[in-house]
């Protein structure tokens, strides 16, 4: 939805309906909005790279996830549907627009003002580095088993893998990851 | 080559969690001090924890009622979109057919309306000779006119026609 105009206002009061067209009422929608939008913001921002796209991506996974009619086992489910839907919109992105690099999420990670130990800083700095020099699905693999403490089923599932296949895709990742830390590291 | 450890996925969650080592046991703190893998595992986790909880603090999201509102405005326009398709793709068919059948009827019609107009000049001008050099060139200009004829038809069905057709494009548009 792009900007709105005095016409979308006016049909507002018309609105109430839309209990009727998601699977969710408004005060369900505002719990589980409440427990899930910073970290599905984080993943997003992390995982593709650029925060202005993790606004963008953040409106768009609840919009998919509000319009599919499917029934979840329990908040676990649901909170694993929502991923998997930014993490699909992360791909179409990133298969639409592949150059794209994006902004840096290094904004996010460094704020010398919030943080008074200067080597903490310096370590998320280079973390933020290190993850802009991985491949995407790597970003997103790391970010979910050590910021998420996702399962490797739960990472398999998410990204569409097979847990085999990820163990190994997950271990080339960490040491491609550590290699860069160290480089950062190193290089300061 | 390939170094991995059994006990990888359970540091990770103890250590993105913010649990290690305080809430570890201890065989697996000293599990943790000889395993290269579990090392680098924790070491990771606790630099995304620490990364996440940081960054946590200060991502600024849209308040939940305003994305509601936001997906159920488009959610509407786009099912009101959605229900009009069909309209819109049955005016374009009537329209097309429409105009196909006016030049379908003018083609099949145009032979036998030629020759009945000379077959009526003719008639006239048998019935009295001396009109003739009158009605002769009223028939020539009957049968010349008659395209302009059933042109002008065709516009008079075609035009309230293009009239909806555009009233109603100009209505969608607003939508």
């Amino acid at each position: 939805v792009g900007e709105l105009t005095v016409r979308d206002i006016e049909r507002l009061g018309t609105l109430d309906e839309a209990e009727q067209t998601f699977a969710m009422t408004e005060e369900a929608f505002r719990r589980f909005y409440d427990e899930t939008s910073r970290p599905l913001w984080l993943y997003l921002a992390r995982a593709s790279g650029d925060a202005r796209l993790a606004d963008d991506l953040l409106q768009e996974t609840y919009y998919r996830f509000l319009r599919v009619r499917t029934t979840f086992a329990d908040d676990e489910h649901r909170r694993g549907y929502l991923f998997r839907i930014g993490t699909n919109l992360i791909k179409d992105h990133r298969r639409r627009a592949p150059r794209h690099v994006g902004g840096s999420p290094e904004a996010q990670a460094a704020d010398p003002v919030e943080s008074a130990a200067a080597d903490r800083v310096a370590r998320r700095i280079d973390l933020a580095r290190a993850m802009e020099r991985l491949k995407p699905r790597e970003r997103s693999m790391l970010w979910l088993a050590y910021a998420q403490g996702c399962s490797h089923a739960e990472i398999a599932a998410l990204l569409g893998l097979r847990t085999g296949s990820l163990k190994a895709l997950l271990f080339r990742a960490r040491r491609r990851l550590t290699r860069l830390l160290g480089d950062g590291e190193a290089g300061r | 080559m390939r170094r991995d450890c059994a006990h990888e996925p359970e540091v990770a969650a103890l250590a993105s969690a913010g649990r290690w080592p305080q809430r570890a046991a201890p065989e697996m703190i000293a599990h943790v001090e000889n395993c290269a893998a579990c090392g680098d595992v924790a070491a990771l986790a606790l630099l995304f924890g620490a990364d996440r909880d940081a960054a946590l603090a200060r991502v600024s999201v849209p308040p939940a009622g305003q994305v509601w509102w936001r997906v159920a405005l488009r959610a509407r326009m786009e099912d009101a979109q959605t229900a009009t398709r069909p309209v819109s793709w049955a005016q374009g068919v009537t329209g097309a057919c429409v105009a196909g059948a006016a030049c379908a009827i003018g083609a099949f019609t145009w032979p036998s309306l030629k020759s009945t107009a000379a077959y009526a000049g003719s008639l006239i001008a048998g019935i009295e000779p001396r009109w003739l050099d009158t009605v002769a060139p009223l028939a020539s200009l009957a049968g010349a006119s008659l395209p302009l004829v059933l042109g002008a038809a065709a516009c008079t069905i075609l035009a309230p026609l293009l009239v909806l057709w555009f009233a109603l494009a100009a209505e969608r548009g607003e939508k």
